[in-house]
């Protein structure tokens, strides 16, 4: 008996010392990286932000505030965004050639900080006249109101004839 | 004399090492954790953890604190719930991290086809007329942004981690707390999630342990006082019980695990039964002094170890057995409760060994309590045990009741009934589509992706057809997303589109989500590249019929809908999680009490050579827990991880009664009424200090300390009634039915002497020596 007990005392002691804690679940996250701005969805509860001066800090608040394509690598695209919210902006990039197809070259009304700003009617966004996947159709920008707020960034000047 | 001083001093030197390395030993206590895991229930090999898994790297978790918003005066549509709801979202919004993480379905903005002036963007604030219509048309605002009462409106945060959600519920309290301040008596906030719940148990699990503890050692000293009459005997007792607790959980906190709901009744249960030993001790040490007070106490201790050793072995033995026998089982909780129970139930064999005997040899013990200094007949303490009928009657009332048992297990049933917590998770089941939850994850095998018209088409068949099922309350898949978006971008006064006929359509429709900011609304029914998508599955509740129900309609519907070989099933969620919950619990006990009984029989006869005995206490322990069990169905107490446990420490302590009628050494002094007294103070003593548990705030362990000391009196009389009609039948017709002086016996020459061989006086063997 007493060896049994023993037997047992060990096997308990040898089993205690091989079960591991369980580990807590950890929270996993499949949301494309620049997919998405905090909060989800566009918050009830804030007022509209406030967009800072200075066309650096702008654009910076703008793409940090932007779902869409990745910082901009190539210095000849121009950085594109539209407002698709009061809280988030949508940002791509397009090469200035497509910028000025998109607003027929039209140059925009001044915006803030002397940048150059169009809109965009909302009914451009439920089609796609030129079936090529984007719902951003050839002068579907415009200079004049009422519409989404369309920012562009340029580095270099735009192709004669183009925005700026 | 000398040289009981001497080995006096060594006793005092012995102790006050024990002591030290005691409090060296609980070092390891100071990082002891409070915690509870959802799934350390769980069977880790089971299908549904992996499911789970799958889903949650696929889709992303959805772990989600709920902050409900309800109006007690208005509707989510009324202007003055709204804006109550934005000055409530902006008071918890102040912390930072919350404005980032909170989420709301209901008020958040939707694209408008027309400008508005002065608000340059595409998405807008909507208006009640359209909130309303998109209430009654889509599911996803229908069914899980507002409660079906359309009083209350469902906020929502990622839960993180338990520590996370603990950090925000003061934040929600006091926006709630400013709301009231605004608009006195108009709202009630209540918070809902599934971590809440395991940290609120965590607390209530401490705290439990904190009161019950105390409590134990109160009532096995006030209990030990009763019988022995000696601060001597109480002190080593208690001191025995404190050692074992410290030494368990800081054997607890040496293996880096936390004290959750089962290992927190540890304690408690090696408290009252590693103390069971001392009962047998202190028992047969004072009946040999009595009988030979002119042995010296080493003597008598050294005789009563040497009786009892074999029993005392035995009885810790078949319950480490018992608890052990949950190593057959992949439930981490119960391994885990099985293990650390074995563990102290050691060190306190081991103290009840060594350190027991010495206090007894050497410390001078003056209580001579009455008892000891008579002997009992069987008939004199029980009379009612004469009556033959009295058995066979309590089980034909009983045993019926197997039949009206329940298993069910949930963890708001760790709570009373007008716990905060119940009342929210209640009002939570009425007002949403249901608590429980299946997912369905279906991924094809042919590389195709769901966006697919036609594959979107048959996934939407798929869904009305389980949708069907009668205790499915709702169901929401990537079809419904699609058709809901096409109906938000199009006429909001038109009814709900078909869904779209082109690929170009559907990933038209999808991209919007992008678009929109809400990526995590698609990524929760549609993976990356299009090939794995999700059936979200509401039910009523998670009991096991009807989550059995739901999950063949569900793999029939599969089954009926893709054919084979084309797209993966895999069905996890809460709902699943609970139907494999209960159907583990009901493996698991089975096998754990069936591989108990048949270890404990083995041990015991392999040891005791007396094969016929040891069938018979195996006997008694199973009439004994099924008559617990039919008790329990009359009763309507429910089977659940915990409680069903008490099945477990039946058949481990259980045994112990039969174990002493057994096999206790017969001795000239004590006779039949001697183990039957030592026997009914063990259960005494046991049950008395496990009823403790009946304190606890928790119910489920409140339940399983009732069914424990149930089933503890139980084998203790199925016990008394197997043996004592057996063994001491002869007895029972000679005694008288009143206590007798103890006999003149003393010791023989050379020293005392048992049934094996010649009574005191030099006769033979009374009868009831076997």
């Amino acid at each position: 008996m007493a060896v049994l007990f023993v037997l047992a005392l060990v096997l308990i002691a040898w089993q205690a010392w091989r079960t591991e804690p369980l580990p807590a679940v950890p929270f996993i996250s499949v949301i494309d990286p620049g997919g998405l701005v905090f909060p989800v969805a566009v918050p009830t509860w804030r007022d509209l932000p406030a967009i800072p001066s200075g066309r650096e800090a702008r654009r910076a608040f703008l793409e940090e505030h932007s779902v869409g394509a990745p910082a901009l690598q190539d210095p000849s695209l121009c950085q594109l965004f539209l407002r698709i919210s009061s809280d988030h902006w949508q940002q791509r990039a397009v090469s200035a050639r497509r910028l000025a197809e998109l607003t027929l070259g039209s140059p925009g009304r001044p915006g803030p900080e002397g940048s150059r700003v169009w809109s965009f009617r909302p009914d451009g966004l439920l089609d796609d006249d030129d079936q090529d996947g984007d719902f951003l159709d050839p002068g579907e920008i415009t200079s004049e109101g009422p519409g989404a707020e369309t920012e562009a960034f340029c580095a270099a000047p735009p192709p004669q004839g183009t925005a700026s | 004399m000398r040289r009981l001083t001497l080995f006096r001093w060594l006793l005092g030197g012995g102790l006050l090492a024990a002591a030290l390395a005691t409090g060296y030993l609980a070092l390891p206590l100071r990082g002891l954790k409070v915690e509870v895991n959802d799934l350390e229930l769980l069977p880790r090999e089971s299908e549904v953890l992996a499911a789970d898994q799958a889903v949650r790297s696929t889709f992303g978790s959805d772990d989600r604190l709920i902050i409900a918003l309800e109006g007690l005066r208005g509707g989510i549509t009324d202007p003055v719930f709204r804006d109550d709801a934005r000055f409530f979202m902006a008071r918890i919004a102040a912390d930072p991290n919350l404005d980032r993480l909170m989420f709301d379905r209901l008020y958040r903005a939707r694209f408008r086809r027309e400008a508005v002036p002065g608000e340059p963007y595409l998405l807008h604030a909507p208006d009640a007329g359209w909130i309303d219509r998109s209430l009654k048309a889509t599911a996803v605002t229908g069914q899980i942004a507002a409660g079906r009462s359309r009083n209350a409106v469902f906020l929502e945060m990622p839960a993180f981690s338990t520590a996370g959600v603990e950090s925000i519920v003061p934040l929600v309290r006091q926006a709630a707390a400013e709301l009231d301040a605004r608009r006195p008596g108009a709202y009630r906030v209540r918070l809902i999630g599934k971590h809440l719940v395991l940290n609120e148990l965590g607390r209530s699990i401490f705290s439990d342990m904190q009161r019950l503890l105390p409590w134990s050692f109160l009532l096995i000293g006030l209990l030990f006082w009763m019988l022995f009459r000696s601060w001597v005997l109480v002190s080593v007792a208690l001191i025995q019980a404190v050692i074992t607790v410290v030494l368990t959980l800081a054997a607890l906190a040496r293996l880096g695990q936390p004290l959750s709901l089962m290992t927190a009744m540890i304690p408690v249960l090696v408290t009252v039964l590693g103390i069971a030993d001392e009962i047998h001790m202190y028992g047969e040490f004072l009946r040999l002094r009595a009988v030979y007070p002119e042995r010296p106490a080493p003597a008598l201790a050294w005789e009563a170890l040497r009786r009892l050793f074999f029993p005392l072995t035995a009885i810790t033995l078949t319950t480490i057995i018992g608890f052990a026998s949950f190593l057959a089982t992949d439930a981490p909780a119960l391994r885990l409760f099985g293990l650390l129970a074995g563990i102290g139930l050691g060190i306190s064999w081991m103290i009840s060994v060594t350190l027991v005997p010495a206090v007894l040899a050497l410390v001078p013990v003056h209580a001579r309590p009455r008892w000891s200094e008579r002997a009992w007949s069987l008939e004199a303490a029980v009379p009612f045990l004469r009556s033959r009928a009295f058995p066979v009657v309590l089980s034909l009332l009983l045993l019926p009741g197997l039949l009206r048992l329940h298993i069910a297990d949930s963890w708001t049933r760790n709570f009373r009934p007008g716990h905060q917590i119940v009342q929210d998770v209640e009002w939570f089941a009425r007002e949403s589509v249901g608590l429980y939850q299946f997912d369905l994850m279906l991924t094809r095998r042919d590389a195709r992706a769901w966006s697919e018209p036609e594959l979107l088409a048959a996934l939407s068949r798929l869904q009305k057809e389980i949708a069907a099922t009668p205790a499915v309350t709702a169901s929401i898949s990537v079809a419904d997303l699609v058709r809901e978006r096409a109906w938000e971008l199009g006429d909001p006064a038109a009814p709900l589109p078909a869904l779209p006929a082109s690929q170009a359509e559907v990933a038209r429709l999808l991209e919007t989500f992008h678009l929109f900011n809400e990526q995590p609304l698609e990524r929760l029914f549609l993976n990356r590249g299009g090939q794995a998508t999700r059936l979200m599955l509401g039910v009523a509740n998670d009991d096991y019929a009807t989550a059995t129900r739901v999950r063949g309609a569900v793999e029939a519907a599969v089954r009926r809908n893709f054919p084979p070989g084309t797209v993966a099933a895999r069905i996890g969620g809460s709902a699943e999680r609970g139907r494999v919950l209960i159907r583990s619990i009901v493996t698991n006990q089975g096998l754990s009490v069936g591989l108990s009984l048949v270890v404990s029989l083995l041990a015991l006869g392999l040891t005791s050579g007396r094969w016929g005995p040891t069938l018979k206490c195996i006997v008694a322990n199973v009439w004994a827990l099924l008559l617990v069990l039919g008790a329990a169905g009359w009763l309507g107490v429910e089977m659940g991880v915990a409680t069903s446990s008490f099945l477990a420490l039946g058949v481990g302590v259980g045994l112990d009664f039969g174990i002493h009628m057994a096999f206790d050494t017969e001795t000239v002094e004590g006779g039949p009424g001697a183990v039957f007294l030592r026997v009914a103070a063990n259960v005494l003593v046991v049950a008395v200090g496990l009823a403790v548990l009946m304190l606890s705030a928790n119910p489920t362990v409140a339940k399983l300390g009732f069914l424990i000391v149930l089933s503890l009196v139980a084998s203790g009389y199925t016990a008394i009634v197997i043996f004592a009609r057996d063994r001491y039948a002869l007895t029972l017709r000679r005694e008288s039915s009143t206590s007798r002086p103890w006999p003149a016996a003393r010791f023989p020459p050379g020293g005392p002497r048992t049934s094996r061989g010649r009574g005191a006086d030099g006769s033979a063997a009374p009868p009831w020596r076997g």
